[in-house]
């Protein structure tokens, strides 16, 4: 990533007069990374992209082992894909980029025709849910971006242009893709009651790190998803007025791919700075540069690693320095979604219900 | 290895001296000049005579991919008018007047073709063709026999078949719509898999549309896939 992908970011820490420090290494790590990871470029077909996912897709890499990542095919089948895959994670463990989790959402083959033609019903698994929704939020292409570009349009005209919508007399008050908006808000809840699900299995293994997790960068996820969603009504285009009611899905479907390609940190910075809600903005990255401090650090992060599940591990100072910047967090975010007059409303009368 | 080169369609369309004209800085050693429309046949055939071709070893045309207002009898006649040395490509689902086309006797090389083709895509198909064509030779294009048949076992049937009638190969990765491109990592794994059915000194024309800076590359990946 280089630094037009931070535009807003930057400008609010200058505006802010913040430095914020890990983020911005964790940024600094991610551009270095992807500069290694101009090699998979070896492995690049058309019709195929290497996508990253998690802290890689989120511009965040705070330690080198994160590497979540898929083949998106986008063509014909190939008796070879799975021998690509195959090279592209030794080409990654030569790398010193660990193996994706245990999972099999990533490190695999995704295809753009279950993404597009399995929305919602009963074929849209778990997996497949992922992969679209961070498909959308915090996904980078290092090979072929056109191609994930053409999936996310794909997907983008499923959820938009090919959504039934009741016949009304007048045109809708707002312009919100509320098929898609219920598939962020789904993929959120669905997040939380994983963790809940992955606890049990593996009974309270890494709950600590998996919480702070939940409680910070998997809720970032929602909130981009949340503000694509509501970035029509908050950022109309400059030619909304010329666009007739036919043309309309279209529009927002090409004004929603245009702001997936900016990292969630990147929607939040915007988004603070267009409502202008300087002392939440301030809440919230310094928050966020707390939590992604933590896991930059090997020390605390292996103790969260290890942090047993019970009663005393409350106290320990590392679990508390995340749960008290996870209550900052949620206090910034409160204020940003629901004290703007605009975007509060919005969350009331969508995001609720 | 054999001679290796780019077609002149591939590099620059109907403009055959500027297909040339890029391959110089690499120093190829075949080139296949490309007339695919109609139109461009003449022009190519009346100027052969001035063209820089001294230094490929190995020289090819080939003719037009179908014709709209021309007669197969005008499109041989001037195929006649290309030097006697040099192979002709031509698809199959031309061939219609097949005694006229019979008079190029082994100079003409039957090309494989892609999905959008009626005919001439598998084995078999070229089979009906090579009979009423016997003296005819083969081009294989690999980038067609893929988009057949990603496995490549029509590829690996159709080398096996006609082996010995085998001129020269086309080689460039071939997409869902016939477009020919650069050839990627998927398209070479496949390659690989064939290329000890191809004797080593098969000419190579690369069908790859690729900017010119581009062209070494694609060179040096064919010259990998088929170095004996």
């Amino acid at each position: 990533m280089n630094a037009s992908d931070w535009t807003a970011f930057e400008g609010l820490r200058r505006q802010l007069s913040e430095e914020w420090p890990n983020i911005v290494a964790a940024q600094r790590r991610t551009a270095d990374l992807l500069e290694e990871l101009k090699s998979l470029d070896e492995f690049s077909s058309e019709d195929t992209s290497i996508v990253f996912y998690g802290s890689m897709g989120r511009g965040e890499v705070t330690e080198r082992s994160d590497a979540d990542w898929a083949l998106l095919v986008d063509g014909p089948s190939d008796p070879n894909h799975p021998r690509v895959i195959e090279d592209v994670r030794q080409r990654l463990e030569k790398l010193g980029l660990e193996k994706p989790g245990q999972t099999e959402t990533f490190g695999v083959m995704a295809d753009s025709h279950e993404l597009l033609h399995h929305i919602a019903g009963t074929r849209d698994t778990n997996q497949n849910l992922t992969r679209r929704v961070l498909l959308l939020v915090e996904s980078r292409a290092i090979t072929q971006p056109r191609v994930r570009e053409r999936v996310l349009l794909n997907v983008l005209d499923r959820y938009i242009v090919h959504d039934t919508v009741a016949p009304r007399r007048e045109p809708p008050e707002d312009v919100i893709p509320h098929f898609l908006l219920n598939d962020v808000v789904r993929y959120w809840r669905t997040m939380a009651t994983d963790y809940a699900a992955k606890m049990f299995e593996r009974q309270g293994q890494e709950w600590a790190l998996r919480n702070l997790k939940l409680r910070f960068s998997r809720k970032l996820i929602f909130m981009a998803g949340l503000l694509h969603c509501f970035s029509f009504q908050l950022e109309p285009p400059a030619n909304r007025k010329e666009i007739s009611e036919e043309d309309l899905p279209r529009a927002l479907a090409r004004h929603i791919l245009t702001r997936t390609e900016n990292p969630p940190i990147e929607v939040m910075a915007r988004t603070f700075t267009t409502l202008t809600a300087w002392d939440a903005a301030r809440g919230f990255f310094a928050a966020y540069d707390q939590f992604l401090g933590i896991l930059a650090d090997e020390n605390k992060r292996a103790r969260l690693k290890e942090l047993p599940l019970e009663k005393s591990s409350a106290d320990d100072p590392v679990w508390q320095e995340g749960w008290d910047a996870s209550g900052r967090f949620r206090k910034a975010t409160r204020a940003l979604f629901f004290d703007d007059p605009v975007l509060g409303e919005l969350m009331v009368r969508y995001g609720v219900f | 290895m054999g001679p290796i080169g780019f077609s002149t369609g591939a590099l620059a369309k109907g403009d055959f001296r500027r297909g040339l004209e890029l391959q110089d800085a690499q120093e190829t050693t075949a080139v296949e000049l490309s007339a695919l429309r109609e139109d461009e046949l003449q022009p190519l055939v009346e100027e052969l005579s001035s063209l820089a071709l001294s230094r490929f070893q190995y020289i090819s045309v080939h003719a037009p991919s179908r014709l709209t207002s021309r007669s197969e009898d005008w499109l041989i006649s001037l195929l006649h008018r290309v030097p006697g040395e040099w192979p002709i490509v031509a698809h199959p689902d031309l061939i219609r007047e097949v005694d006229a086309w019979r008079t190029l006797g082994w100079r003409l090389c039957l090309e494989n073709m892609d999905i959008r083709k009626p005919t001439g895509r598998t084995a078999d198909e070229l089979d009906e063709t090579f009979a009423l064509l016997p003296e005819a030779g083969f081009c294989f294009d690999i980038g067609h026999a893929r988009q057949i048949d990603p496995t490549m076992t029509v590829a690996v049937e159709m080398l096996q078949r006609f082996g010995d009638r085998l001129r020269q190969l086309h080689v460039s990765e071939v997409g869902t719509f016939g477009e020919h491109r650069a050839i990627g990592y998927l398209a070479r794994l496949s390659y690989r898999s064939v290329a000890r059915f191809v004797p080593s000194d098969v000419p190579i024309i690369l069908e790859s549309i690729v900017p010119p800076e581009r062209i070494q590359r694609e060179l040096e990946l064919a010259r990998e896939l088929f170095a004996a």
